[in-house]
Formats: structure tokens, sequence, C-alpha cells
């Protein structure tokens, strides 16, 4: 029996086993360590923090709806189409970019404007803070450090091929050490994937407490108030948990995928009208305006 | 029901308010909507929006208002559009449905407005004809809505009011009152508000048009699209002074305000109506 770099073939596949396990363990130990996050003490979220982090970008655009529509600075058609209304003076920079967006195009549903304001400063700020506070991850850090907690496992990927090349060369059988690099190309996958590791233990352990009723960080303060109401019951939820059936059907009208919230897919679904009126009225209402009002109204209904 | 002697039965239709589909839910839930009006043109047979469907399953009455029948057009009245009204009015079992003293179109060109008729007898004589012929194919009562100008033609024969009462005289159709045009043509050309009610034959009165407009300049632009003023709510409490109007309906078709406020003018509107009954 021919023994490659000293070792039988059973004992390689002794070894490979127990480096391959070694290498797992740490691949699993740096998973652990990026989840967990950072020391810093926890600080009361608002709501539109406890938004993103339960749901990422989008759900925060989603509790500004559900606010805004409740104060009724916002409506919703039948058919998910959002307007401003005007009617109420709004502060908050999610509520100001929401508003902003349903302002800016007619007929605006929800399966646009989400995605699109999600993409909006207002909202990645968030982001960036419940980062530095330790609550949620950053895709890059995360994809960059669990490639490293991958590097063992490369490394013996490449020994098995080297052994298994060899073993072709010299006409040593290789069926087992080809299912361990299998299994081993398999085990890089997975422990590379970021899958839904989106908020570290910290974040899991003050979003669980935020559902449960308290407000952050183990202490019960006014924050427990703000996330009463539908914004609050949204920036939990989503829109599915939006309380006022009607509306929250109509929301749902518009071809619209909420998601996981965290990845802006950036797709966009057009929901074109079909109210061709065949009038001579080009805005197809009765409206007024005697002339000169604009908007291609008709004159004096 | 309000009947008068030698007409037909017209329902007594409370307050109300222009269903767009932009405020469809709004519609559907405002207290204190008693009727609604739909634009006919936007309907389509065979495909009621769900509100609509909605409000007809309540039993609220839904009015078909026409905007492009061109009564006052020098041509004949489009009978393909004529049978659109039609149909929209049985599909939504609606008690009368209607349309404007003004033309939309000629020579095969669309105006996007509404255009004044030109007040003279030869004009009139036109829109009784086009008004006769659409009456033939329609199964419910027309009314007729007097429209807001910027302009008014030369030569003309009778006052508003006086078009109107004998437009009524001689096709036995109903008026449909907008007080916000009638209050714009005040404004813009100097048209009595008064000496109108007094010649028109109120008690042809169908319902009453509410709406908002804004000054541009000297002129006021009934635009629907901004709150409705004291000054026509005024002219609504001086019309309601001499007859008790079957309905009065809000139209509001653009920067829709929130659910609050529309109901605040409906409820100004129906305090009015009230102060008189």
């Amino acid at each position: 029996m021919q023994r490659p770099w000293g070792l039988s073939g059973p004992e390689f596949l002794q070894y490979y086993w127990i480096a391959l396990a070694v290498c797992v363990v740490i691949a699993i130990i740096v998973r652990v360590r990026v989840k967990a996050g950072n020391d810093q003490p926890v600080r009361t979220l608002d709501l539109d923090e406890l938004a993103y982090l339960a749901g990422g970008p989008r759900r925060v655009v989603e509790a500004s709806i559900a606010r805004l529509l409740t104060a009724e600075a916002l409506r919703t058609s039948r058919r998910g189409a959002v307007q401003s209304t005007g009617s109420v003076h709004v502060v908050n920079p999610i509520d100001l970019a929401v508003i902003a967006d349903a302002e800016r195009y007619t007929n605006r549903t929800i399966s646009l404007l989400v995605p699109n304001v999600a993409k909006d400063y207002a909202v990645t700020t968030i982001g960036t803070r419940l980062h530095q506070a330790g609550l949620i991850l950053d895709r890059d850090e995360v994809k960059s450090r669990l490639r490293k907690g991958a590097i063992p496992l490369w490394l013996l990927l490449v020994v098995g091929i080297v052994r298994w090349v060899n073993g072709i060369g010299i006409g040593a059988p290789v069926g087992w050490l080809t299912l361990q690099l299998v299994i081993t190309g398999l085990l890089i996958f997975i422990v590379t994937r970021r899958g839904r590791l989106m908020r570290t233990s910290k974040g899991d352990r003050v979003l669980s407490q935020a559902r449960s009723g308290g407000a952050t960080g183990g202490a019960t303060g006014p924050a427990s108030l703000e996330y009463a109401g539908a914004a609050g019951l949204v920036a939990l939820g989503g829109l599915l948990a939006y309380p006022d059936l009607t509306v929250r059907s109509a929301l749902m009208a518009a071809p619209y995928n909420s998601g996981s919230g965290y990845v802006s897919s950036g797709s966009s679904c057009s929901t074109a009208s079909s109210c061709s009126s065949g009038s001579s009225c080009s805005s197809g209402s009765s409206c007024g305006g005697g002339g000169g009002c604009g908007g291609g109204c008709g004159g004096g209904s | 029901m309000v009947a008068e002697e030698g007409t037909e039965l017209l329902p007594k239709l409370g307050v109300g308010i222009g269903w767009r589909s932009e405020i469809d839910l709004t519609v559907e839930r405002l207290p204190g909507v008693d009727f609604v009006e739909v634009v006919a043109e936007n309907i389509h047979i065979g495909h009621l929006p769900e509100s609509v469907a909605l409000l007809r399953e309540r039993g609220v009455p839904i009015l078909p208002h026409a905007v492009s029948l061109s009564l006052g057009g020098a041509e004949e009245v489009d009978a393909q559009r004529v049978r659109h009204l039609a149909e929209v009015a049985e599909a939504l079992d609606a008690p009368l449905v209607s349309d404007h003293v003004c033309f939309v179109r000629a020579g095969g060109l669309d105006s996007g407005h509404l255009m004044p008729v030109p007040r003279t007898r030869d004009a009139l004589a036109v829109l009784v004809a086009n008004v006769k012929a659409a009456q033939q194919d329609l199964p419910v009562p027309l009314a007729l809505e007097n429209v807001a100008a910027l302009l008014e033609w030369p030569d003309g024969e009778l006052t508003e009011g006086q078009f109107l009462a004998e437009l009524v005289s001689q096709t036995d159709c109903y008026l449909l009152v907008d007080v916000a045009n009638l209050y714009a043509n005040a404004r813009n050309l100097g048209t009595d508000p008064d000496r109108f009610l007094d010649e028109i034959p109120l008690e042809r009165l169908a319902y009453v048009h509410v709406a908002g407009g804004v000054e541009h300049g000297e002129l006021y632009h009934d635009t629907h699209a901004h709150a409705v003023r004291q000054e026509v709510l005024d002219l609504l409490d001086e019309l309601c002074s001499r007859v008790a109007p079957p309905g009065v309906l809000l139209e509001r078709d653009d920067n829709y305000p929130s659910d609050t406020e529309i109901a605040t003018e409906l409820a100004a509107i129906r305090a009015v109506v009230e102060k008189h009954q």
C-alpha cells in the first residue's frame, strides 16, 4: 500500500474528519461572535427604530404609513393607492419622505412607495444607528466575517483536493475522499450563508421585550406608549397587522411583497389604471374650473 | 319622495358627496352620506367599482352625472353616449341622471371644458332638440346643470335664469343647480344670483351641487379642489330659503383633504339645509 505524505488512505480520511470538525467549530464560533453584537448598553428605541429592528427599512416605511393613515395625513383608496391629504403638519423625517413620495406621483401604490422610501436617507440612517448600537448586523461586515470564518474549511478543501488528485494519479481508491470533499464544499456554503442573520442577539432580545409589551433594554418607559396604536402594531407585524381590516385589505390590494424587509429587492410592480372613460373631460371627472384651473379639468360642472 | 303636481316623482336625497375612486373608502365610511353621484363616463357596465357596488347594496342612491353629452352643441347628440348613460342608470338603479347646459365638442374636437351655450333663442332651440332626443333614450328623468363660465357669448337674448326656465318649460327636464357655479358667474360675469333664483322654476329642482374654488387674480375658479367658501354656502342658504332642495351634494375632484375636513364640509352643508326645515 502506498503512503503519500506518510499517511495511508484510512489514516488521511480519519485526520480529515477530525480537521473538518475543528474547522466547522471555528466557523460556528465566528458566526456566534458575529451575532453577539457589542456590549453597549441598550437605550430606548423610538418607534421607527423598533420597526427597523423588527423588519428592516421597509417596515419603517410601513409603520410610517400606518401612523399617517391614523393621523389622516394620508388616505388609501380601495385599490391601494395612497394620497396625501395635506391636512396634517408632519415633522417626522420618514413621514415627510412618505408624504413627499405620495405627492410626487398620482395613484401611488404602496408596492411602489415602500421600496422607494425605504432607500431614503431618513430610513437608512436608522439602520446605521441600530448597527452602532449593536442591535443589527451590517450586511457587508457579516458577509466578510463569515467568509473569514470559513477560511480553515477552504484550506482543508484544498488539501483534500490535492490528495484526491494524487490518489487518482497513483490509482488509489478515492470514493470516501470524494464524499469528504463534497461534504466540505456543502459546509462552506452553509457557514458562509448570511440567511436571516439580521439582528444581533442583543437586537433579538430587545425586539422580544418590545413584542411582550415592554420597552427596551428591560426598562419600561415612555417608549412603550409610543409603540401603541396602529403604527406600533405595524412596526412589529408589518401591514398585515394594521388593525382596520378594510384599510388593511386596501393596502394589500396592490401587488406587494413585504418580504423579509431587510433586503431591498429593488423590484417594482406596475399597477396601471384602467380608468379609461372615453369622456370628453380629460380628467374623467366632472370637475370645474371655468377654465384656467389647470390639470385638464372641465369647465365648471 | 317629493312630488310636484304633474311631475314625476323624485326621491328625497338628503346630503351627499361625489364618489371618486381616490376617496372611495372615505365616501363609504363617512357618516351622513345620504346619496352619491358618480361620473357616468368613468363607470364601466359589468365592472362596477367594488365601492360603488357596496354603496348600492347598502341602498345608497347613486346618481350618474354625465360630462360628455354636449347637449348644447350644434351637432346631434351622440347616441352611444346617451346609451351608455342609460345603461349606467339602469345598472345603478338610479332615480335620475344629469349632465350640463353646455357643449364640449364641435367639429370633431373636444374642448376638455364645459363650454357655455350662447343664450339666444336659436341656441335654445338646438339645446331643446338635443335634450329631447336624449330624453327619449333615457330610462329615468334628466336633470341639467348650470355651468361656470369665464365668458359670455355676445348677443344673448335671455338671462341665464330665463334660459334655464325656457329649457325646463320646453323639455320638462329637471334642474341641477350648482351654487358654486352660480357664485363663480356672479364673481366673474356679474350674474345676479338672486335674479337667477327668481327666474328658474325651483319646483323642478332635482338637487344642488356645492363645491370649492380659489381666486386667481380677479377671477374665481371653480376648481372643486379647494374648500367650500362661505359665500357659496350663503348662496345655498338663499336657495334653501326659497325651496327645500331634494338633495345637496358636495363635489370634490382633486386635492382631497382629510376625512375629518370632508365630514366638516358635509356637516356645514347639512346645517344650512336643516336650518330651513
